[in-house]
C-alpha cells in the first residue's frame, strides 16, 4: 500500500500480576491499521482483545507489565510519550468508545457539556464554536432535538442514546482513529443496527480508521475491511474479510465460524469447539489451541507457531494452515 | 396440537410494578401454553417483559391479573407452603449462573441443598445422584468441591443446570441461559439443553433475545413488545412468514456472517427506540417505530388475530 | 473506573487443580500482613494472661501494703506499687481478665442481638424494618458514651451493669450492618434462585444469606471488641467504671494521672500495655478484613 500505516503495533505483551500468579493476557500481538481502514479485532473473552487496546492507550490498571517492540501511531512512538502526552493523543487523535457508556460518561454532568469538554480539554475549539459543534455532532450521531438534549443527563437517556453520546465525545476532535470496544454488545439488535449505521456513515464521511473490538463475527464481517482473530493473547489469523470468508486458514477461526448459530440452523448438527480456552497462567511455548484442535500434531504441542504470510494480505499462525485449507477446501 | 393437556398455560396474565410511585405495566395480558415435552421460545428486546413472564410462569412473582395453571394447579390459589413443595416440578436456569449460586457453597453443596430442601433421599443417595448429575451435564466429578469463583462461565451454567435437574423437574424456564457466554460455549450449552430435553422429556419456556438460538431450540415462538405479545407462531411459520412488522424488524436486524461471495448486509436501520413502558403509545404499541403505520394504528389498539390456526398476530395490517 | 474485562475469565477456570480451601487461602492472606500477625500474637498473649492471670498473680488485686506504697519496680513488685501499695503487676493481670470478660461478653451480646434484629429487619422489610431502623437511628444519634454513663449510674458499677450498658449501646451498629448486607442480597438472583428451589424463608436466611454476611460480621466484631475496651476504660477515667477495688486499666490510668512526675511507672505500665493491646486488636481486625474480604468493602 502506498500510505504508511496509521497505527503499527509490534510484539505487544501485557502481563498481570495476581497474587503469586502471573496472568499472560497478551503475548506478542502485532497488527497494523491503514488510514481509513476498519479492522475487526475478534476473539472470545480472555483472548486479550480488549487488553491489547487498553495497553496501547495506557489504560490498564493494577499490577501490570506492558512490553512492546514498537507502537507507532502516525509519527508518534506511543511507548515514548509521557502520561500527559498520551492522554492528549487519546481523545484528540484517537477516539475511544466502550461497551458500557455509563462507566465513561459522568453521571452528574449534562451530556452536551461532556461533548464540549472533550473539545475544550484538547484546545480543539473555543467555547462558542464548541457549543455549535456539539449540536452538529448530535445531529451527526443521530440524537434528535440536540438543543434540548444538550441539557439532559446520561441517566435520562436509553442505552442506545448514551452510546451515541459516547460516540459524539469520541469523534469531537475529529480523530483519525476510533477504537470501539464492544460498542454494541450491550444493546438490542435493532439498536445495534442503528449504532453501526451511524458508525459507518461517520467512517465514510471522515475517512476515519476504526478498530472494532468484538466477539461477534456478524458485526465484524459486515462492518470491517479486515479481521484479526485473537486467541489466548495471540493473533492467530489476520485477513481481509473476503479472504476470511472464503478461506479461513486457522483451525480456531474455522471452528469459531462453524459455531456461529444463525437463523436457519434449525435441525442442523451443532459443532461446538470442544474444551475451553487455556488459563493463561504460563507464557505460551507451544500452540495454545492445540489441545482443542482436530488437526494437532505432536509438533503443535512443542513449537509455538508464529504469525506468517499465508497469502498476500493474509497471515496465519498455524503450522498446518496449508494442509488445513487443502483438506477442507 | 397434541390432545394431551399442556404442562403450563398462562392465561391473560398481567404484572404491574410500582416504581417511584408510578405504575409500570410490565406485562399486559400475555397468554401462552407450553405443551408437554416441547419448547416455547419467548423473544423480545430488553424491556419487553419477557423475563417477568418467565417468573410469573413459575410463580416466582405474583401476577397482578390473569392466571397460571401448571399441570392441574392454579398457582395463584396455592398456599406458600404448597407452592414451595411444587417447585421441584418447575425449575429455572438463570442468565448469570454466578449470581444465582451462593459464593460460599461449593458446586456439590449447591446441588445437594436443592435435594435437601425437598427431602429427597438420604445423604448418601443425594451424593450419588450428584455424581450422576455431573456426568449428565458434562462436568468432571472434581467440580463438586469447587467454589463458584473458581469456575468458568460455561462450567457455572452447567452447575446451574445440574441443580435444576436434581429435583426432576418437568418444566424448566431458561432465562437467557447462554447470553453471557462465549459463542463456542453457547453452542455446548444449547446442545446440552437439547439432549436433556430429548432424554428426560423436559418442557422448556426458553427466554432469549437471540432469535437464532430460539429458532434452533423452540417449537413455538412468542414475540413480545412492550409487555404484550405481538406474534405467536410455530417456529417454521414465524421465520418463513413473519407477519408482525416488529418480528420482521427483529429478524432483519440480525447481522449474519455473509456466505462466501455473497455481499454484505446493508447497515441501515429505521430509527426509533422502544418507548418508555411508563407511557406506552396510544393505539398499537409499535406504531411509533413501524414503517407501515397508518392512522388507524395510532388510534386503535389491535387485537390478536388468527392468520393460521396456530399463527396469531397483533397488527391491523396483517393478513 | 476503567475495567480490564478480558482478564477476569482466564484465571477462573484455572483454579480447580490448585485449589486450596477458602479458609486456608484467607489464612495465607492474613499471614502476608506483618502487623496483623504481630497483633495476633499480642492478642493471643493478652488472652492467655487473662485466663491464667488470676492464678499466676503474685498478689491479690485488693491486697495492700502501705509500707511499700508508691514504690518503684523491684523484684517483689516488678511493676512497682501504687499509692495504696497494690502490686501493679497483679493489678494489671487482674485488669486484663476483667477487661476481657467485659469486652467479650458485651460484644457478643451486642453482636447476637444486632444480628438477629438486623436479619429480621432486612428479611421482613416493611413496618418491622422501618420501626427497627428508627430505633437504630436513635442509638446512632444519641451519644453512646453518654447513654453508657446514664445506664451505669442507674444500675451500678459492677461487671453485669457495664456489660449490659455496652451491649445496649453496641447492638445498633451490628443490626444496621447486617440489615444493609441482607437488603443488598434479598432481591438478588441468589435469593431468587433459592426461592425457585423451594427454599423456605428460614432456610434461605440460614443457608444462603447468613454464610454470605458472616465474614463481614466477624470483621465488625473484631473491631467491636477494642471499641468496648476503650469505652470501658473511658468510663473508669471519669470514675464510672468498675467499682474499686476491682482493678481496671481506666482506673489505674486515671489514678496515675496526678502523679506522673513522681511515680511514672504508675502510668507507663497500664497505659502502655493498654495502648499496645488496643492497637493489636485493631491490627487483627484490619488483617481479618483484608483476609476475609480481599476485594474490599465492608
Amino acid at each position: 500500500m502506498a500510505h504508511p500505516p496509521l497505527l503499527t503495533v509490534d510484539a505487544l505483551h501485557t502481563h498481570f500480576q495476581r497474587g503469586s500468579e502471573t496472568i499472560y493476557a497478551v503475548n506478542g500481538v502485532s497488527f497494523s491499521v491503514q488510514p481509513g481502514e476498519a479492522v475487526g479485532v475478534v476473539g472470545e473473552s480472555g483472548s486479550g482483545k480488549s487488553v491489547t487496546m487498553l495497553s496501547l492507550l495506557g489504560l490498564v490498571r493494577g499490577r501490570v507489565t506492558v512490553r512492546v517492540a514498537r507502537a507507532q501511531f502516525k509519527t508518534w512512538d506511543l511507548t515514548r510519550l509521557s502520561r500527559r502526552q498520551l492522554e492528549d493523543v487519546r481523545g484528540r487523535d484517537i477516539g475511544v468508545v466502550f461497551q458500557d457508556p455509563m462507566t465513561s460518561l459522568n453521571p452528574v454532568m449534562r451530556v452536551g457539556d461532556q461533548v464540549m469538554e472533550a473539545m475544550l480539554a484538547h484546545q480543539y475549539a473555543p467555547p462558542r464554536a464548541a457549543f455549535q459543534r456539539t449540536l452538529d455532532l448530535f445531529r451527526e450521531v443521530g440524537i434528535p432535538d440536540g438543543a434540548t438534549r444538550f441539557r439532559s443527563y446520561p441517566h435520562e437517556f436509553s442505552g442506545g442514546m448514551r452510546q451515541r453520546v459516547m460516540l459524539a465525545v469520541a469523534i469531537a476532535c475529529e480523530p483519525e482513529l476510533l477504537i470501539a470496544d464492544e460498542p454494541t454488545t450491550a444493546l438490542d439488535v435493532t439498536v445495534q443496527m442503528q449504532i453501526l449505521s451511524v458508525l459507518q456513515a461517520l467512517r465514510a464521511r471522515r475517512r476515519m480508521s476504526v478498530v472494532m473490538i468484538t466477539h461477534d463475527f456478524g458485526v465484524a464481517t459486515n462492518f470491517c475491511d479486515r479481521i484479526v482473530v485473537l486467541y489466548a493473547g495471540r493473533v492467530v489469523e489476520s485477513a481481509a474479510v473476503s479472504d476470511f470468508l472464503a478461506r479461513p486458514a486457522h483451525p480456531y477461526t474455522r471452528g469459531l465460524k462453524g459455531s456461529i448459530l444463525e437463523i436457519g440452523s434449525r435441525g442442523r448438527q451443532l459443532n461446538p469447539i470442544a474444551g475451553a480456552p487455556p488459563t493463561l497462567t504460563a507464557a505460551p511455548s507451544a500452540c495454545t489451541f492445540a489441545p482443542r484442535c482436530p488437526y494437532a500434531l505432536p509438533r503443535c504441542d512443542q513449537e509455538l507457531p508464529l504469525l506468517r504470510p499465508f497469502n498476500p494480505g493474509h497471515e496465519v499462525a498455524c503450522h498446518r494452515a496449508e494442509e488445513v485449507v487443502d483438506h477442507v477446501g | 396440537m397434541s390432545a394431551e393437556a399442556p404442562i403450563l398455560s398462562v392465561d391473560e396474565i398481567s404484572k404491574d410494578f410500582v416504581v417511584n410511585r408510578r405504575v409500570l405495566h410490565a406485562v399486559r395480558q400475555v397468554s401462552l401454553t407450553v405443551p408437554v415435552g416441547r419448547t416455547v421460545g419467548l423473544v423480545g428486546e430488553s424491556g419487553s417483559g419477557k423475563s417477568t413472564v418467565g417468573r410469573l410462569a413459575i410463580g416466582l412473582l405474583p401476577a397482578t391479573g390473569g392466571r397460571v395453571v401448571f399441570q392441574d394447579h392454579d398457582l395463584s390459589r396455592l398456599s406458600a407452603k404448597a407452592m414451595r413443595s411444587l417447585r421441584h416440578a418447575m425449575q429455572i436456569i438463570f442468565q448469570d449462573p454466578q449470581a444465582s449460586l451462593s459464593p460460599r457453597m461449593t458446586a456439590g453443596a449447591a446441588v445437594y441443598d436443592a435435594m435437601a430442601i425437598h427431602r429427597l433421599g438420604t445423604a448418601k443417595e443425594r451424593w450419588a445422584r450428584i455424581e450422576m448429575l455431573w456426568e449428565r451435564v458434562g462436568l468432571p466429578r472434581s467440580i463438586g468441591t469447587a467454589y463458584p469463583f473458581e469456575l468458568s462461565g460455561g462450567q457455572l451454567q452447567r452447575v446451574g443446570i445440574a441443580r435444576a435437574l436434581a429435583l426432576n423437574p418437568q418444566l424448566v424456564v431458561c432465562d437467557e441461559p447462554v447470553s453471557a457466554l462465549d459463542v463456542s460455549i453457547q453452542l455446548q450449552i444449547i446442545q446440552l439443553l437439547k439432549t436433556l430435553q430429548e432424554d428426560l422429556g423436559l418442557s422448556y419456556l426458553f427466554i432469549s433475545h437471540n432469535l437464532a438460538v430460539v429458532e434452533y431450540l423452540s417449537d413455538t415462538v412468542v414475540v413480545m413488545y412492550l409487555g404484550e405479545v405481538v406474534e405467536t407462531a410455530p417456529v417454521e411459520a414465524l421465520f418463513e412468514r413473519p407477519s408482525h412488522p416488529y418480528t420482521r424488524l427483529l429478524i432483519d436486524s440480525i447481522l449474519r456472517v455473509p456466505a462466501t461471495g455473497a455481499s454484505r448486509q446493508p447497515l441501515t436501520a429505521p430509527g426509533g427506540e422502544m418507548p418508555s413502558p411508563f407511557a406506552p403509545p396510544v393505539g398499537c404499541a409499535f406504531h411509533s417505530r413501524c414503517p407501515l403505520a397508518v392512522d388507524r394504528c395510532r388510534q386503535e389498539v389491535p387485537t390478536l388475530r388468527v392468520i393460521d390456526p396456530e399463527h396469531w398476530v397483533k397488527c391491523h395490517l396483517a393478513d | 473506573m476503567m475495567e480490564v474485562p478480558a482478564t477476569g475469565a482466564p484465571a477462573r477456570g484455572a483454579a480447580i487443580a490448585t485449589r486450596a480451601s477458602a479458609t486456608r487461602r484467607a489464612w495465607s492472606r492474613y499471614r502476608a500482613n506483618p502487623l496483623a500477625v504481630v497483633g495476633l500474637i499480642w492478642v493471643f498473649l493478652f488472652f492467655l494472661l487473662g485466663i491464667i492471670g488470676p492464678w499466676v498473680a503474685p498478689h491479690g488485686y485488693a491486697q495492700t501494703n502501705y509500707l511499700m506504697a508508691n514504690h518503684p519496680p523491684t523484684w517483689a513488685y516488678p511493676m512497682g506499687t501504687d499509692s495504696l501499695g497494690h502490686d501493679m503487676f497483679s493489678e494489671i493481670l487482674f485488669s486484663i481478665r476483667f477487661a476481657l470478660e467485659i469486652a467479650i461478653f458485651a460484644s457478643l451480646a451486642a453482636f447476637t442481638l444486632g444480628t438477629v434484629l438486623g436479619l429480621w429487619a432486612g428479611l421482613q422489610g416493611g413496618l418491622v424494618d422501618t420501626a427497627l431502623m428508627r430505633v437504630v437511628d436513635f442509638f446512632f444519634a444519641f451519644p453512646a458514651y453518654f447513654l453508657d454513663l446514664i445506664l451505669v449510674t442507674k444500675f451500678g458499677r459492677g461487671m453485669g451493669p457495664i456489660i449490659f450498658a455496652l451491649a445496649i449501646t453496641g447492638w445498633a451498629g451490628y443490626a444496621r450492618l447486617i440489615r444493609g448486607l441482607v437488603l443488598g442480597m434479598r432481591d438478588g438472583e441468589m435469593v431468587e434462585a433459592a426461592r425457585a428451589l423451594g427454599s423456605s424463608p428460614l432456610h434461605t436466611a440460614a443457608r444462603y444469606l447468613f454464610p454470605n454476611v458472616v465474614s463481614n460480621m466477624l470483621i465488625a466484631l473484631a473491631f467491636g471488641i477494642p471499641g468496648d475496651l476503650t469505652v470501658q476504660a473511658a468510663l473508669s477515667v471519669v470514675g464510672m467504671g468498675l467499682n474499686p477495688p476491682l482493678p481496671s486499666f481506666g482506673n489505674m490510668i486515671a489514678a496515675a494521672g496526678g502523679n506522673i512526675l513522681g511515680y511514672p511507672w504508675l502510668l507507663y505500665w497500664p497505659a502502655g500495655i493498654f495502648a499496645v493491646t488496643l492497637l493489636s486488636f485493631l491490627f487483627v481486625a484490619d488483617g481479618l478484613q483484608e483476609a476475609l474480604n480481599p476485594k474490599g468493602g465492608y
